[in-house]
């Protein structure tokens, strides 16, 4: 893992399915060699990674063991309300869990399979809202 | 969950895709890394008899539960690879799993284990093409 820059986007990626996770990871550091990647295999990992290194953007699997990627994001925008969230489902939007936050929304709620075109065009635009963030004066 | 106002969304494809269609748009998003993707289908092609394994002890064990679990598990890689037949069995037992009606599961299984004997079959060709 490099060492994380100001003008480094951090994402932090939560996937239980390990053909999954290892196709995601893969294809975005190809795509975007300069972020600083981690992953977790469930929403209670995700979370503890997202409170030890704050990244600047989650990408997340809706139904995992241990933790579901709805209640890990809502404690997610709980913790930092600026992160941008984007969900992977692979089912249905009448079959998504209900958030245990009430209220908050994610950024992009994508399925599965996952069409990567939009899934680049939803992260640039993460990227640019992120980098606008750190960019401005405080 | 509240569909963020800035949620674009991807809708489902209208037309689902088999592996020949998919492979080629995931070698583009790999950068036309053959290699890399070689490694992503060796992993799926090791895996995937595990998650056979778990939806065939799921019928087994006539868990209904435990069905939609495992083959909502299976869903999420077999998806990457393919989208057709085999795709609409595993959907198919997901909900024979939600609805607890699982007198159709052995058959379906059966058609999913043919089904992915043929995709195998072409995933490893393209590997090896």
């Amino acid at each position: 893992m490099e060492a994380r820059t100001d003008d480094m986007v951090a994402i932090l990626l939560v996937e239980d399915e390990e053909v999954a996770l290892q196709l995601l990871a893969t294809i975005l550091i190809k795509k975007y060699p300069g972020i600083a990647l981690r992953s977790a295999e469930n929403g209670r990992a995700g979370l503890e990674l997202f409170r030890e290194h704050a990244p600047d953007i989650v990408i997340t699997d809706i139904n995992m063991p241990e933790m579901n990627g709805t209640q890990m994001a809502g404690e997610i925008r709980s913790l930092n309300p600026h992160t941008r969230i984007i969900t992977l489902s692979a089912g249905s939007r009448d079959t998504l869990p209900k958030t245990s936050t009430p209220g908050f929304e994610t950024d992009y709620d994508l399925f599965k399979p996952i069409n990567f075109a939009v899934l680049f065009a939803a992260l640039e635009e993460c990227f640019a809202a992120v980098l606008q963030g750190k960019r401005a004066p405080a | 969950m509240a569909q963020g106002t800035r949620n674009g969304g991807n809708d489902r494809q209208k037309n689902p895709r088999s592996s020949s269609e998919l492979l080629p748009d995931l070698l583009l998003a790999l950068e036309g890394d053959r290699e890399a993707l070689g490694v992503l289908i060796g992993s799926f092609l090791t895996s995937y008899r595990s998650h056979l394994q778990h939806i065939s002890d799921a019928v087994g064990a006539a868990n209904a539960g435990s069905l939609e679990k495992s083959a909502h598990h299976f869903k999420g890689s077999l998806g990457i690879f393919c989208q057709t037949e085999a795709l609409v069995l595993v959907q198919n037992l997901i909900e024979m799993g939600e609805r607890n009606t699982l007198d159709q599961a052995t058959q379906t299984l059966e058609r999913l284990e043919l089904e992915m004997v043929a995709l195998a079959a072409a995933l490893k060709a393209f590997i090896d093409r």
